[in-house]
């Protein structure tokens, strides 16, 4: 520890800007099935539950998500899903999608137009008053297929959320992709 | 460390303040004791280890996270040691206790793989 880290751990510094990331609902499902709490998926959710960064969703991806795990597959009801996530649900910002009708949008998820709203997701938390000045933002998603890995378009970074933890661990002072 | 009640600060706050003129130094005296007292809080505060365990993370990782503000911590002396507000993980814990039970268990993969489904099934209605 060098004395100005030493000094600053006893007065105290300017709080680091938090980060931003929308949740994909291939984050959410695996997370609220999951048997154990230790694994990544869930330990992102947990981080969010606990406010170290300012988690962005939309009513898009909480119905995706209720839909998901209603699917045979799963069988859980409605109750049960808001239940699991009531925390989340509560600490999470709910954001409109920005409109996503231009073409050129579609380039960014690789011409699939399901993913057209997550990624519109994220582009309102750079449109949102109080989450817009923020400059790190994420979209995280276990969708490798479609949101590419590495990719920063509109400043959004596209990470996974093995990814995402790994640079969350390492604090403000991670080195971004 | 001293710890004071409520009551012990009024009153030495108030001495504090009778003495200013006539007892000039121990006045300071007595302020420079109460700012390094520990004063009473209805917050609970839990150790970085206790956060970390909590968090599933390392110690090291919640004391980054406080150093950057991201977790709320508090220190009870300006040279003791950073201790983390209760209420900042009881969401968590919140979160945790409301466990699905699932019926059919299904791996993380294949529920990544179960949402890329139910994403084309839903395009195609």
């Amino acid at each position: 520890m060098t004395l100005s880290s030493w000094f600053a751990s006893i007065v105290g510094s300017a709080p680091e800007p938090r980060w931003v990331a929308v949740l994909d609902t291939s984050v959410l499902v695996p997370a609220a099935i999951a048997a154990r709490n230790d694994t990544i998926n869930v330990k992102v959710v947990r981080a969010a539950v606990a406010g170290l960064y300012e988690c962005v969703l939309s009513e898009y991806i909480q119905d995706e998500t209720r839909e998901t795990l209603q699917r045979p597959e799963f069988g859980f009801t409605i109750a049960e899903i808001d239940t699991r996530f009531a925390a989340l649900w509560a600490k999470a910002r709910i954001l409109e999608p920005v409109p996503f009708d231009d073409p050129a949008l579609l380039k960014v998820v690789h011409g699939d137009r399901d993913d057209l709203p997550v990624f519109a997701t994220g582009l309102a938390a750079n449109a949102d008053a109080l989450l817009g000045p923020l400059p790190t933002k994420f979209l995280v998603s276990n969708n490798s297929t479609d949101f590419t890995p590495g990719w920063k378009p509109f400043g959004l970074h596209f990470v996974t959320a093995q990814r995402f933890w790994h640079l969350l661990e390492q604090g403000a002072g991670a080195k971004l992709p | 460390m001293i710890t004071l009640t409520s009551a012990d600060i009024a009153e030495l706050e108030t001495l504090a303040q009778e003495v200013k003129v006539s007892r000039p130094h121990a006045s300071r005296l007595i302020r420079r004791v109460l700012k390094t007292a520990v004063r009473p809080s209805d917050e609970t505060l839990v150790t970085t280890s206790e956060a970390a365990r909590v968090l599933g993370v390392s110690d090291q990782t919640v004391r980054n996270w406080a150093d950057a503000g991201w977790l709320p911590s508090k220190r009870l002396h300006p040279l003791g040691r950073r201790l983390i507000p209760e209420s900042a993980l009881r969401s968590v814990q919140a979160f945790d206790a409301a466990k699905l039970t699932s019926k059919k268990p299904v791996s993380e993969d294949d529920a990544v793989e179960l949402v890329r489904k139910h994403r084309r099934e839903r395009a195609r209605t």
